[in-house]
């Protein structure tokens, strides 16, 4: 065992962590005693499944009201006992982020459409990534952590930059070579040392290997000069917590759209990725629900692109069918193994949703709808989501009058410019990226 | 003979060792010889019919197997072989 990082096995409302896929429970005494730490992401005992983090449930129905909660401002930390942190040291400031009607698109699909907004001018990185790398970091500082390796599309090295540097931490950042000017130039903005940016020759999955290898080779040096562990990769090396800055996103929907007067059963869309952000939005309402503090109780609908499914694909079936180099235009989730993904399917049939497939070309004549009829710059993931929910509609899967919240993850018009330049040459659009941009430029 | 990186969880039954050297033709018959010397670690990596467990990522040099011949996948002599969970991404 490698020397014992600073954690303790005591932190807040958490029980213990719990394997997804064969219901090993590892309380952090456990962990602790036989890792040295309580940051530990797979079930090494039995299955080598993910872990997911349980709280006191019954501790927590006493303590909780929807009176109390209702009275604390709407920060990030709003439901601190709902997370896995035992002080928050960085972050701290952190608001809710908007929940507005949709003023067009909505009424065009005969639908009430709400649009969650990880935006620029709520996001201190403009997208949700900065919601699990705000509980890793604290995670990190807690266990007394001093280097970050991060393997990114994008979005994930910017977010993990900007806290690495407000956390004095160092960071490593490797991200695909073919990854866009204005994304690399938004993650250098906030190191110290230019070197920390390594722009490999690599798809993404396979730059995540390597941070995944370097920081473990990095923690087994250390271990040989007799110090403790320091290095981490923030949505790896302990996912379980990583994943829980997420549940925000669901709080926040919820409590939103019961202020807005709805109740009860809604569609709640996301673009999926690794399908850590859906899963864990919807484990926060389910805790909101099971804690009696929320009547709300979406459907959960996952949106990939033609060209990166590997979720959808894997409905109904027994494992997944990776995607070697995916090339869709939605680069923050051109993911060809995703790490959530079964739990995602899990929780499309639990919460009696589904998944929906979008072409590449809707994914673009949805941005361009979202920014002349919403004056929203989203990140093309954020057509992904509203390209799903025009399908279903077509569909009727969603019918007339129903409640939807289209998650738009990420924003930036210089975001948008850079992958649009990118794909429309790869994909012979150029009449649809130059009508965008045109668009774009007359503001 | 075959070098085989271990990830930090399984190496209990490695005796905390980053890197095991084993001699094997395929992945099928690495694993067997992994087994042999770190007894326990089998069933961590695969399931009761062998196969490999869906949370385990296994790469030859710097191809997941997946994308080769699975367990049946041959394994040049110098080549590196790592398991890497799975569960990382996004």
């Amino acid at each position: 065992m490698q020397a014992s990082d600073r954690t303790t096995a005591k932190v807040g409302f958490v029980s213990h962590l719990e394997c997804l896929h064969c219901g090993e429970k590892y309380p952090l005494s456990r962990l602790k005693e036989e890792q040295g730490t309580i940051l530990i992401n797979i079930c090494y005992d039995m299955c080598m499944g993910p872990l997911d983090i349980r709280y006191d449930y019954d501790r927590l129905k006493r303590v909780l009201s929807r009176e109390q909660i209702a009275r604390r401002p709407d920060t990030f930390w709003k439901l601190r006992e709902l997370l896995p942190v035992q002080e928050v040291k960085v972050a701290a400031d952190r608001q809710f982020t908007p929940l507005v009607k949709s003023r067009a698109i909505g009424r065009e699909l005969g639908i009430e459409l709400y649009l969650k907004l990880d935006c620029d001018s709520a996001n201190p990185t403009h997208s949700f990534k900065d919601r699990p790398v705000a509980l890793a970091f604290n995670k990190a500082l807690e266990a007394g952590y001093d280097t970050v390796y991060v393997a990114s599309t994008g979005n994930l090295a910017i977010a993990s930059a900007y806290q690495a540097s407000e956390s004095g931490i160092a960071i490593h950042a490797y991200v695909p070579e073919a990854l866009g000017r204005v994304k690399k130039e938004a993650i250098r903005k906030h190191l110290a040392d230019p070197g920390g940016l390594a722009e490999l020759p690599l798809s993404y999955d396979d730059c995540n290997i390597r941070s995944m290898l370097d920081c473990d080779k990095a923690n087994e040096d250390a271990a040989r000069a007799g110090r403790p562990r320091s290095n981490f990769v923030p949505n790896n090396s302990f996912r379980p917590y990583y994943k829980e800055g997420s549940k925000t996103s669901g709080f926040e929907i919820a409590l939103q759209l019961e202020k807005e007067g709805v109740t009860g059963r809604f569609h709640l869309v996301y673009p999926l990725g690794s399908g850590a952000l859906f899963c864990s939005a919807h484990k926060g309402i389910r805790e909101l629900q099971q804690l009696g503090l929320t009547s709300l109780s979406p459907r959960m609908w996952g949106v990939q692109p033609e060209l990166c499914s590997p979720i959808i694909d894997a409905i109904g079936k027994d494992d997944f069918v990776p995607v070697k180099n995916p090339k869709t235009i939605a680069k923050s989730i051109a993911i060809g193994k995703p790490g959530s993904g079964h739990q995602a399917i899990a929780v499309m049939k639990e919460s009696n949703g589904g998944g929906l497939k979008v072409t590449e070309k809707d994914i673009v004549r949805s941005n361009i709808d979202l920014y002349q009829k919403e004056g929203i710059f989203a990140q093309f993931v954020g057509g992904v989501t509203i390209a799903g929910i025009r399908k279903a509609v077509k569909l009727g899967i969603f019918k007339p009058g129903d409640v939807v919240v289209a998650n738009i993850t990420g924003t930036g018009k210089g975001r948008i410019e850079d992958d649009l330049l990118d794909a429309s040459k790869e994909f012979g659009w150029e009449d649809e990226a130059k009508q965008l941009l045109e668009e774009m430029s007359h503001d | 003979m075959i070098k085989v990186k271990i990830p930090t969880p399984l190496r209990r039954f490695t005796k905390d060792l980053a890197e095991v050297e084993v001699e094997a033709a395929d992945v099928k018959s690495l694993i067997e010889a992994l087994e042999k010397k770190c007894p326990g670690i089998r069933k961590r990596l695969c399931e009761d019919d062998g196969s490999i467990r869906k949370f385990i990522n296994v790469y030859v040099g710097d191809e997941d197997i997946r994308f080769l011949k699975g367990i049946e996948t041959k394994i040049a002599q110098g080549k590196e072989i790592s398991i890497v969970p799975s569960i990382a991404g996004g």
